[in-house]
């Protein structure tokens, strides 16, 4: 009798938890700004969009969303990582001058920082557009270690349904064997 | 024998409630990213809701009033319960776990939580659990069908299960489709591979119908056409917002899964192909509607790819193994990619 299931959703249970501890990994510590600068090629061109984190390291080389868009249906939204300088750098047009709005955050899941603002945008060949925004952290003055636990409890109850639902696979098969061989055993009879 | 799960009502009020809990949630997202902070009953909440009060009622009901006796009721209790019942049951009790645990989770860290929030993971495994209850239903019912047209209905809702179960399994990387995600983007790729081989390998096993990976894949598909038709009608009302999650390509994953179950295959080996072709396919896809400059733009670059193959060509071998396995669990015993014909399991006889 084969009892593969349990072992099967068992290994990938364990294997997806496995490889899913290095992404949660908790990012800098507060306070944290960025230092945005857009350089404007003129009509028709996209600009040059610089992001410095300072302090620099605050990402730890991670991935920046950058989204800045103008609420009337322009958006620019890329997923940025870090250049050799631990700058972030984009190319996004900006059709219309005025009042743009922009997001953006960098670290993991709810340990993660966030930035939202408005910035004045005046898109004109060789003109340059700069501001700087202050992250916050998502944490919400919650300890740090509170996420890393919610992961855990998830695990944990994650590896407790999938550990069920592969018992009920498990005494499933288990039944149809035993029915089928009481059949045979019937017909031999 | 009494009533089956289809007479009951539990099979399709399980379906409208794991649609219902799809299409909710990506709504829901759309809100967030455009409409921003929401409140307690808004109309995305009312479809998740409606979904997780479906699994709780229908796994309650189908518990009551199924007094049947057959080599898929396991004892429990001194009587039979339907083993495709009891998954869903079991999805259920998670939804009982994730509902005071996201409230305390939102207490915490306030209205703005990731979709991996781990108690929204509690939640969406519970929901995914369920599907996947409901389709090892309908497959238990199948078998359980004497009338070969009551058979197909059987098969037909087994395959409807299965778009819905690529839908929940695909859900998990949502945040990517939509653009806004919270966590590297290597994990994309590896969840976008493995995840819906799954479904895919799982129903060519089974195979209701030929091809049945591929109408799965081709169903998913069309299932998501009609969640973006949603939320581009009612972002006209004002009750959504403008971002649209990106729709991955599965059909060529259908077609792959299907084609080696004819050469008999065997399930890591078509979860490992799968993974494959899902991570090529949509990896030219990505690279050929991303826009030159600006726009929201999803992309897997070479160093990302190179990061991710390990990982999703092993999860998607494991996904494709345990899919073989279940669906071994559920009788898919005849020759490979020929669909079992629906027969009439013997009744079990009370002493």
């Amino acid at each position: 009798m084969r009892q593969g299931a349990p072992v099967w959703l068992t290994a990938g249970a364990a294997a997806l938890l496995v490889t899913a501890v290095p992404g949660l990994v908790i990012a800098a510590a507060a306070p944290v700004a960025a230092h945005v600068t857009i350089t404007h090629a003129g009509p028709g061109r996209p600009s040059a969009v610089e992001v410095r984190l300072d302090p620099p390291a605050a990402a730890r080389g991670g991935e920046l969303l950058l989204s800045i868009y103008n609420g009337k249906g322009v958006v620019n939204r890329h997923v940025l990582r870090p250049g050799a300088d631990g700058v972030y750098r984009a190319a996004y047009p900006f059709p219309t001058r005025g009042v743009w709005r922009y997001y953006m955050r960098f670290g993991a899941g709810q340990a993660g920082f966030t930035s939202a603002g408005v910035a004045s945008i005046s898109p004109d060949a060789g003109s340059v557009d700069t501001f700087t925004a202050a992250f916050r952290s998502g944490s919400a003055g919650v300890p740090a270690a509170v996420q890393p636990l919610g992961y855990a409890a998830f695990g944990l109850i994650a590896a407790g349904a999938l550990a069920g639902v592969s018992a009920i696979l498990a005494r499933l098969r288990r039944a149809r064997c035993e029915a089928r061989s009481g059949r045979s055993g019937a017909a031999r009879s | 024998m009494g009533p089956d799960l289809w007479t009951l009502g539990v099979l399709p009020v399980l379906a409208a409630g794991a649609l219902a809990g799809l299409l909710g949630i990506y709504w829901d997202i759309s809100w967030h990213i455009d409409k921003g902070r929401d409140t307690l009953f808004t109309p995305p909440h009312d479809f998740i809701y409606t979904s997780l009060v479906i699994v709780l009622v229908v796994s309650g009901y189908a518990l009551w009033r199924d007094r049947r006796d057959s080599p898929v009721h396991l004892r429990a209790g001194g009587r039979g319960v339907h083993a495709g019942v009891l998954i869903v049951a079991a999805g259920a009790a998670l939804v009982l776990v994730f509902v005071p645990l996201d409230d305390l989770w939102h207490r915490l860290f306030g209205v703005d939580v990731t979709l991996w929030g781990p108690m929204h993971l509690v939640g969406i495994l519970g929901l995914t659990v369920a599907c996947f209850g409901g389709l090892a239903s309908a497959w238990l019912e199948r078998g359980l069908a004497g009338d070969p047209r009551r058979g197909r209905l059987f098969g037909d809702a087994g395959l409807f299960f299965a778009c819905l179960l690529a839908g929940w399994a695909v859900l998990v990387v949502a945040e990517y489709e939509f653009m806004v995600p919270q966590y590297p983007s290597v994990w994309h790729p590896v969840l976008l591979a493995a995840l819906p081989v799954f479904p895919l390998v799982l129903i060519s096993r089974l195979a209701p119908r030929p091809w049945a990976a591929t109408i799965t894949a081709i169903g998913f598909t069309a299932l998501r056409i009609a969640i973006a038709c949603w939320l581009i009608a009612v972002s006209h009302r004002g009750l959504a917002g403008n971002s649209r999650p990106a729709i991955p390509l599965l059909i060529p994953t259908g077609l792959a899964v299907d084609w080696l179950l004819l050469r008999r295959a065997p399930g890591w080996l078509a979860g490992l192909a799968g993974g494959v072709v899902t991570l090529a396919a949509n990896a030219a896809l990505i690279d050929a509607s991303a826009p030159a400059a600006g726009g929201i733009r999803l992309f897997w670059d070479a160093a990302t790819l190179l990061r991710a193959l390990g990982p999703a060509l092993v999860l998607s071998a494991l996904s494709g193994a345990a899919a073989a396995s279940a669906a071994g669990s559920l009788g898919a015993g005849g020759a490979p990619g020929r669909p079992e014909r629906p027969a009439r399991a013997a009744p079990r006889v009370r002493a």
